[in-house]
């Protein structure tokens, strides 16, 4: 894959491959995975629930589950992650990457004010005296546009809504002045218009930080608008990986064409979901993951897995994907599974 | 959600918990206070020197100068009583104290490890449930002599299995709320998420628990007591006061054995209300 050579890359994953082990059971979450995210870019993760995005995320900061066999390489800013010991992790997660969650109202302590939650990283990471820590974290309130920083440094969580929480998060992750920034699914929980100014955040923030930035979101329209890059994932492996122009214009893998079909949309009366569920990678029996939910599906498909390859500037793995660009998806009837 | 409140309501007023269970706990405090208070300022408030031997005014009913009467050394039971306040609201803190210092301290450590840290704690733990505490209290009597430091050791290692458990289960349900996650993943040292996050969020249910615990903390220490174990004489104690009674019992006296017991029945029912009523108040919060 077109990976960025290591040293420009922010993060680098390469042919991660992961497999969780319960008793004599290995259940494979990931295949394969290769995703890179240069310096000042937003790369988009995208892909249905279950799909591998946020443990590929949760991966880069070295969060693995306990009992994994992990094959691959995982780099950030040149760390070997997969290597590294605790205190180069620790060291990983407190400066270098940051992450941000869906739920802020669930990844913050209910029973702190924001003001302790912002200065206490900044305490303990930095070494800021009181007072210190107290002006940068009311300066990272302004920048992440809340309306009122001194006041809601004394306010407690519940006392907020869901954006300002959001961003409240975004200004404890920024506290660190981190290079990376992990965000997982950061708009799911949010209305519309809260998602709109949180996205132009991230944007702010890559422009004015050179922040590297990793979105992970189903949000096909969301990512378009605001990533430069987007890998698309389905059942543990990236199917699709362009740039956001590309992806949109001509969507190459029939998983992105469905995807695409299946937004909501003013000048459309009906919905075409994607038919069928959304597999784990462990349920998949040799051939292409997607293949039981595939209109084109033929029978190579069903017999081996695609390789990757080049169409258009798009990476694709898909056995069809030499042909000419999915034509609109109809409504998808081959919805058994195997 | 306004439904849903009002639901609640009603259920709340039918059983009369709100306001009941309110007020119960108010009572308690209030007495507690009292208890506490007088054993504080036990040298201004006691008539009488309470280990002052008279043989000649032993057994006496209620009097002016004996409000209680005396006990059959002719010692005032009221002066002893106010004086036997320190060693059994003493004697429970300790167990207390002690069991959820150590209690606390194997249920996190526990919880947070998990894996095999926490199987070998846990098996710990259930063998000295499987242990009587006034058996061991004994055991360690005859080790260390009689006396309340001995009992208040035994009982406060026979305690911690309670609030290790207890503990341990909170905090593992707090461990995997996704704050605590973020805060891994901020970088955090597991020390201080635990010390400024966990525990002060697990904190009233360890205060519930450690509360119900001083109650029974206090019947065992007076059986003890009662035993000969415990409090040894002439030092004033409630549980050695009604095992020092029991002649007076029998001679037609009770006062010197009812009042310490009626005492220990208030306390003890006061540290379960208000153990309660911290559980009950967590658990509508979390509602």
């Amino acid at each position: 894959m077109t990976t960025a050579p290591p040293s420009t890359a922010m993060l680098a994953v390469e042919d991660l491959t992961l497999a969780v082990r319960r008793d004599e059971d290995v259940k494979p979450i990931l295949a394969s995975v290769s995703l890179s995210c240069a310096k000042g870019e937003i790369v988009g993760l995208v892909g249905e629930s279950g799909s591998g995005k946020s443990m590929t995320l949760r991966t880069a900061v070295g969060l693995t589950p306990a009992k994994a066999d992990i094959s691959g390489r995982v780099q950030v800013s040149g760390l070997d992650v997969l290597g590294a010991s605790g205190k180069e992790l620790s060291k990983l997660r407190s400066r270098t990457a940051s992450m941000i969650f869906q739920d802020p109202r669930a990844h913050i302590n209910p029973f702190q004010r924001i003001g302790t939650f912002l200065c206490e990283g900044l305490r303990i990471h930095q070494r800021m005296s009181k007072e210190e820590a107290a002006r940068k974290a009311t300066g990272l309130l302004d920048e992440v546009g809340l309306p009122d920083p001194a006041r809601h440094m004394r306010q407690y969580p519940h006392e907020l809504s869901g954006g300002m929480l959001q961003r409240v998060m975004i200004a404890a992750a920024l506290a660190s002045e981190p290079e990376l920034l992990l965000a997982d699914e950061p708009t799911t929980a949010l209305d519309v218009t809260t998602q709109a100014e949180i996205v132009s955040i991230l944007l702010r923030l890559r422009r004015d930080r050179g922040l590297s930035i990793v979105l992970v979101t189903h949000d096909l329209d969301l990512a378009v608008s605001a990533c430069d890059r987007i890998h698309v994932m389905y059942a543990g492996s990236i199917v699709e990986v362009a740039s956001a122009a590309e992806l949109a214009r001509a969507p190459q893998h029939p998983y992105t064409a469905a995807l695409f079909a299946a937004r909501p949309s003013p000048d459309r009366t009906e919905l075409k979901a994607v038919s069928g569920r959304p597999l784990g990678l462990y349920e998949v029996e040799g051939g292409c993951a997607f293949a039981p939910r595939c209109p084109k599906a033929i029978d190579l498909c069903q017999e081996t897995a695609p390789e990757t390859r080049l169409v258009d500037g798009h990476q694709v793995a898909c056995h069809l994907a030499s042909e000419p660009p999915v034509q609109p998806v109809g409504p998808l009837t081959k919805g058994e599974r195997p | 959600m306004a439904v849903m409140t009002e639901s609640a309501l009603v259920r709340r007023r039918g059983l009369g918990r709100r306001f009941g269970g309110n007020k119960a706990m108010t009572l308690s405090i209030g007495v507690l206070t009292l208890f506490v208070l007088v054993a504080l300022f036990a040298p201004w408030l006691a008539p009488h020197d309470p280990n002052a031997v008279s043989l000649a005014n032993s057994l006496q009913g209620t009097s002016a100068d004996h409000l209680l009467g005396t006990d059959q050394s002719g010692r005032d039971v009221l002066s002893r009583l106010i004086y036997g306040a320190r060693s059994s609201l003493l004697g429970p803190l300790g167990v207390v104290v002690g069991a959820t210092l150590l209690g606390v301290t194997i249920g996190v450590v526990a919880a947070w490890r998990g894996g095999w840290v926490d199987t070998a704690l846990s098996r710990a733990i259930e063998l000295i449930f499987a242990f009587p505490g006034v058996l061991l209290a004994i055991l360690l009597v005859s080790v260390l002599s009689a006396g309340l430091k001995a009992t208040v050791l035994a009982l406060a290692i026979a305690y911690t299995p309670y609030m290790a458990r207890m503990t341990r289960s909170a905090a593992l349900s707090e461990r995997h709320r996704p704050y605590i996650r973020a805060l891994e993943i901020q970088g955090f040292p597991a020390v201080s998420i635990i010390v400024r996050h966990l525990l002060p969020n697990i904190a009233p249910l360890v205060l519930a628990q450690a509360s119900l615990c001083f109650g029974y903390a206090m019947i065992d220490l007076a059986g003890l007591s009662f035993l000969g174990f415990g409090v040894q004489p002439p030092q004033a104690d409630w549980g050695a006061m009604i095992s020092e009674g029991q002649v007076a019992l029998l001679q037609g006296a009770p006062l010197s054995a009812l009042a310490p017991g009626v005492l220990i029945v208030c306390a003890v029912v006061g540290f379960s209300l208000i153990g309660e009523g911290v559980a009950d108040r967590i658990r509508r919060a979390d509602r």
